[in-house]
Parts: structure tokens; sequence; C-alpha cells
């Protein structure tokens, strides 16, 4: 019986190695624009799913027609838009995953947040800070954030 | 484009869509945004292949053995000094006196702590670290739970005070628990942890968990008080009976080798052949050389001749369907039935307690359908009910795999937290460790590298469930053909489980915070 186990387990992982191989990616890191307009709180044009590969250069454009704030999770960078003043987001793709991007009326940034800045290259997670925001939330009352999309970063 | 990718692109679609119709539910599972990306469904079809493809390798084996396996090999790691100082009462007490301090801090940070819950240390201690890093721990290490369970150790300091008022007393009104009430009241306080985990919307407020762990602070006391600790601990304390129970997959054991500590248990710990695996309270009293840490094989704890009782089963079927529903949730399908539903139950939280509360009774109801075909394809006629009770704990590893599986990256990300919140528990921006600038990297694990560990987990926990299953069945069976057709429909359940557990793997998620 323990040498059928043992054939076993090798069994499965030369299948999760073949997987791991079979799976590996290639190509060049591209850039990708996206343009997003956004009215009266909601996505108008542009895709809601915003599809890269890791490493790919990203830039999203966000237009809106009041006084927005654009706040991309997991990367967690966020900006502001106003009306003629359009948001713009620039970073690399670095992390794998599918991050939510949301948007709230009004121009405060979300206080709270573990190590928050504004530098595109940060990836801080200051998501928790946006939970259970119904009851609990000590930073003023600013409008609920709504999520209108998500950027998808598959492995390359 | 290709079709498939089309799907996929109009499932997220709609998945964001009606994130935008319900953003007010974005929050509601525990504590902490998820970025995992659908496993791919070319892995999805193999891992689903090479489940069913494993399962004939293992019957195959239990159809040419001679004998079924009686006894597991295992290694007694007192017999090294790093074993025996790994027990030794100094290194035992100093990890209980820790656990009982982040349980402290964690009420603390709650009560006195900064709102909100990325700043705070409880959200964190307690649904990623605790509940989540716990689980990992009891299923791949062992049953550190009742090591360092900080009811039970702060329970054992009062009784000790009290001991030095009244030599011979035990702090408990010493009423004695009702036989017939079996694990229920855990089963129903499982079932409340789990609607506080699913379904409340303030479960990541800091001021709401230390308000909630007093609660069951209390309670568990209450019962300890009632009926003494170590029976509290094995009838009513949720969390020992799910700890325990992952713990049983483990790699290790404590086991008493006398029977004399064992007679003077409160428990009845000893199982029909006579053996004390898994006693905290023997293990403590027996003599030194009567003891045995052992490493043994994976999930051999899950295999047993004889049926557990029967709210034993219900407490597990309500596991297993509290760890699948954690991921149906995030569903678009689920989103769809929430749509649906909405109309006559215009309340999202009221749709999502309904679910809940029926997922087990559908567990169970499925469960008790294939016991039924077991017992019919046997040919030997069983009791349905004594083979239900016998098999249940064969599911455990395809749940388990899929809980590891589900929470891998959440883990491995929101975990990150802990490092800056070491250093700023309360969010009053100390730096204690000088952490507290620690930003966590969203990039630390590869969606691929997820999507392979996820799959080979699932398959490995598929393939063992079917091994627990027969090895159970020759077990339980007298003769072989019986027990081998019974594990037909057993199969055809555990496939089902499986695909299910790969088919929410593959689905982008939806409203989840």
């Amino acid at each position: 019986m323990r040498h059928i186990y043992k054939k076993t387990v090798a069994a499965v992982l030369t299948f999760a190695i073949a997987l791991a191989l079979a799976a590996c990616g290639g190509g060049d890191p591209e850039e990708h624009t996206f343009d997003l307009r956004v009215e009266g709180g909601a996505l108008t044009e542009g895709a809601s799913l915003l599809e890269v590969k890791k490493d790919d250069m990203v830039t999203i454009t966000v237009f809106a027609d009041e006084h927005i704030s654009f706040h991309l999770h997991g990367y967690d960078i966020e900006k502001e838009a106003a009306p003629g003043e359009p948001a713009t987001l620039a970073f690399t793709a670095d992390a794998t995953g599918s991050f939510p991007f949301t948007i709230h009326v009004g121009a405060e940034s979300h206080e709270g947040e573990a190590g928050h800045d504004e530098d595109e290259e940060s990836h801080d997670e200051g998501e928790g800070s946006h939970e259970g925001d119904g009851d609990g939330a000590e930073d003023g009352d600013h409008e609920e954030e709504v999520e209108i999309g998500r950027l998808q970063v598959q492995p390359r | 484009m290709p079709r498939l990718a089309r799907l996929g692109l109009v499932a997220a679609g709609s998945a964001v869509g009606l994130g935008v119709l319900f953003p007010g539910l974005a929050h509601a599972h525990g504590f902490g945004e998820r970025y995992d990306l659908p496993v791919p469904l070319y892995l999805y079809i193999t891992g689903a292949g090479a489940a069913v493809a494993f399962s004939f390798v293992v019957i195959g084996l239990f159809v040419r053995a001679t004998s079924g396996p009686h006894d597991y090999p295992r290694v007694n790691l007192l017999r090294w000094p790093a074993g025996r100082a790994l027990v030794h009462p100094a290194v035992v007490h100093s990890i209980k006196a820790v656990a009982v301090g982040l349980y402290a801090l964690v009420i603390l940070a709650g009560l006195i702590g900064d709102a909100s819950p990325v700043d705070n240390l409880a959200p964190t201690m307690v649904w990623v670290i605790w509940w989540v890093g716990l689980a990992y721990v009891s299923a791949l290490v062992g049953d550190v739970w009742a090591l360092i369970n900080p009811w039970g150790t702060i329970f054992d300091w009062a009784e000790r005070l009290y001991r030095r008022a009244d030599d011979e007393g035990e702090l408990s009104f010493g009423y004695r628990y009702p036989d017939r009430l079996g694990v229920w009241p855990g089963v129903l306080l499982f079932l409340g942890f789990a609607w506080v985990e699913l379904v409340y919307g303030d479960s990541s407020v800091p001021g709401r968990i230390a308000q909630l762990v007093l609660a069951y602070s209390l309670i568990t006391w209450g019962g300890m008080l009632l009926f003494g600790k170590d029976e509290w601990l094995r009838r009513g304390e949720a969390f020992s009976l799910a700890f325990g129970l992952l713990a049983r997959f483990a790699p290790t054991e404590i086991r008493v080798l006398s029977y004399g500590p064992c007679d003077s248990c409160p428990l009845s710990c000893r199982a029909g052949d006579g053996r004390c695996i898994g006693c905290g309270n023997c293990f403590g009293r027996a003599p030194v050389d009567e003891r045995e840490l052992n490493l043994r094989p994976f999930a051999v704890g899950l295999i047993r001749s004889e049926a557990v009782s029967w709210s034993m089963m219900a407490f597990v079927l309500l596991l297993l369907a509290m760890v699948t529903f954690d991921g149906f949730i995030a569903t678009p399908f689920w989103a769809d039935i929430q749509n649906s539903l909405y109309d006559a139950i215009p309340d999202l939280t009221s749709i999502r307690a309904l679910a809940l509360l029926a997922s087990p009774f559908v567990f169970i109801a499925v469960y008790l359908g294939f016991s039924t075909l077991m017992a019919v394809s046997s040919g030997a006629r069983p009791l349905v009910g004594d083979l239900a009770r016998t098999f249940v704990y064969t599911l455990v590893p395809i749940a388990l795999a899929y809980h590891l599986a589900h929470f891998f990256s959440f883990l491995l990300i929101q975990g990150q937290l802990i490092i800056p919140l070491a250093s700023d528990p309360f969010g009053f921006d100390w730096n204690l460790l000088g952490t507290a600038g620690y930003r966590v990297d969203i990039g630390i694990v590869d969606a691929r590298f997820a999507w392979i560990t996820a799959v080979v987990a699932i398959v490995i926990g598929h393939i063992v469930a079917v091994y627990l299953a027969h090895a159970i069945a020759l077990r339980t069976f007298s003769e072989r053909w019986p027990a081998l057709r019974s594990q037909v429909p057993m199969l055809v359940l555990m496939v089902g489980y499986t695909m299910t557990s790969l088919w929410i793997l593959a689905q982008p998620i939806v409203i989840e915070a």
C-alpha cells in the first residue's frame, strides 16, 4: 500500500507542476488607456471592466460632471475630478487581481486609511475604512462610495 | 473575442452592474476586501477531471487491498528534547498568557481604539489572523486552539483563585450536562457566529467586535460555571468544536497511553477502542512517560468506526454549509437570486439571513439523501442514520480544501495589515515596533500561483475524502463488496461537492468587500 501512496503523491505533484508550466504566458507589457465618464454618480461612458495584463502600463482618465473623488482600490490611488478638470491615473499594473474602483461625490479624501498617500506607486491597503461605513464611520458625512467598475489585472 | 471570454465579460459586467445597484451591501463579509481573480476555465476543467480520475485510482487501491488499514504510523515527538520542550509547563503557560493578552488587547482596541476598521487591531486580528489564520493552523498543524483558548485559560485562573479559598472546590454549579443535548448549544452558537460573519453589516466595526467578544465570553463562562469547564468546551463552545473538527485533519495529535487519567476525566474521551486521543484534560494530568505528542499522516483523525451523535453530524454539516455559503454569496448566480427575491423581500440583509439559515438544512437533506442511496447500494441494509453519522467526517477534507483555497490570497494580503497594526493597535498614531508605516503589498501572491494552489488543494482534498470514505466503509461493512458498492453514491456526492467548490472559485466576485 505504501509505495502506491508514494506513487499517487508523485502523480499529483507532477500534475501540479505540469499545470504551472503549461500555464506560463508571455508577451511584452503593453500600454492601455481608458477614458471613463461619470455623470450623475454613474458611469456613462467607458467600460466598467478594464482588462489588462500584469506589468502593463495603465492610464485611466476620468471625466466628471461634478466634483467627485475617484478611488482605485488595492493600488489605492485616489484622484479628484471636476467639470473641466479630469482626473488622470497613470501606473504600472504590477499586481494581479480584480480591483474595484469607486467614486464618491465630494472633495474629502478618506480619513483613517493606514498610511494613505496619493503617490501613484503606493499599494496601500486602505479598504477597510469604506466597509461598515453605514454606522461606525467617524470621518464626517461624505457620501457613500459607489463601485462603478473593476480593473482586472491578469497574470502574464 | 472567444465566446467563453465574452460570456465571462458579461458575467463580470453584470456583477459590476449589480454592485452599482446595491452599493451598500459591498461590506457585509467579516472584514477586508478581496482581489481574487476567478480561476480560468481551463484550470477548472483540469481540476474537475483530475478529481474524478484520481478517485478511480483510489477505488482501485481498495478493490485490490487485502486488508484495511487498522492503525496509522506515528512518531512520538516527546522522544526528543525539542519535543519535550514544546509541552513543558513553562512554555505552555507562556503561550496561554500571550493568548489571553491578545484577547484583552482586541477587546480594548475595539472599545477605545479608532473606529476605522483598517486602523484598529480588532477587525484584522479577529477576522483574518484568528478566524482564517487559525483555521489553517488547526488543519495543517494541530489543535492549537485547545491550547490557546483564552476563555478556558481565564476560567482556569479563576478556578485556581477559587481553590485558594476552597481546597476541594470546583468553580462550577456542578449541573450534570444532559447527554441528550449533545453539542446542540455549540451548533446554535456557531450558527450565530456564521450570521455575524456573513450577514451582519457591522461585522468589521471595532466597537461591535468588542461587544460581541464580550457577549460570547459571558455565554462561555456561564456555560462553564453551570457544567464545568471541560464539559462546556466539548459541547457548547462553538470554536472548540469547529477548530477541533478541523484539527482532526492535522498531522499531530496528543495521546495518553494509560487509562488512569481517563478514569477521572470528566469527558468520555476514550474512543470505542479505549484510546485517549486529543484529550487535553487527560494529557495535562497524565504521567510524563505515558504521554505522546505524535506526528501522524494527514486526515487519519477523521477516520472512525462509530457513528457520531446527531448533533455532531448537524455541526459538521453546518460548518460545511457555512464554508460553501461564504463563497456562494459572492457569485453572480447568487446576485441574480437575490435580485429576483428582492420584490418579495425588499431587504437584502433578510434575504441573506434566510439563505444562511436554509443552507445547513439543504446540506443535511442532500447528505441524508445520499446516505440513503449508500445504504441501498450496499445491499446490506444498514440503518441510514447510523451510516450518515459514521461517514459525515469524510466530507471535511473537501470543505477544508475549499476554505484554504478561498482564503489563500486574502490571508496573505489582508494578513499583512497586522504588521502596521502591531505598532499602532489602537490607531493613535503610535509606532511601538517601528512598523506603523508598512504598506501592504497587494502583489505578494501572483494570481496564477493562487489559482494553481487552489485547484491542487481542492483535488487533494477530494482524493483524501474519497480515500477516507473507502477506509471507513471497509471497517463498517463486514464484507468487501457491499462496502465498495456503498461508496458509489458517496463518490457522486463528493464529486458534486468538489465541482461546486471549483465552480465557486471560477466565478467573478460580486458585491464582496
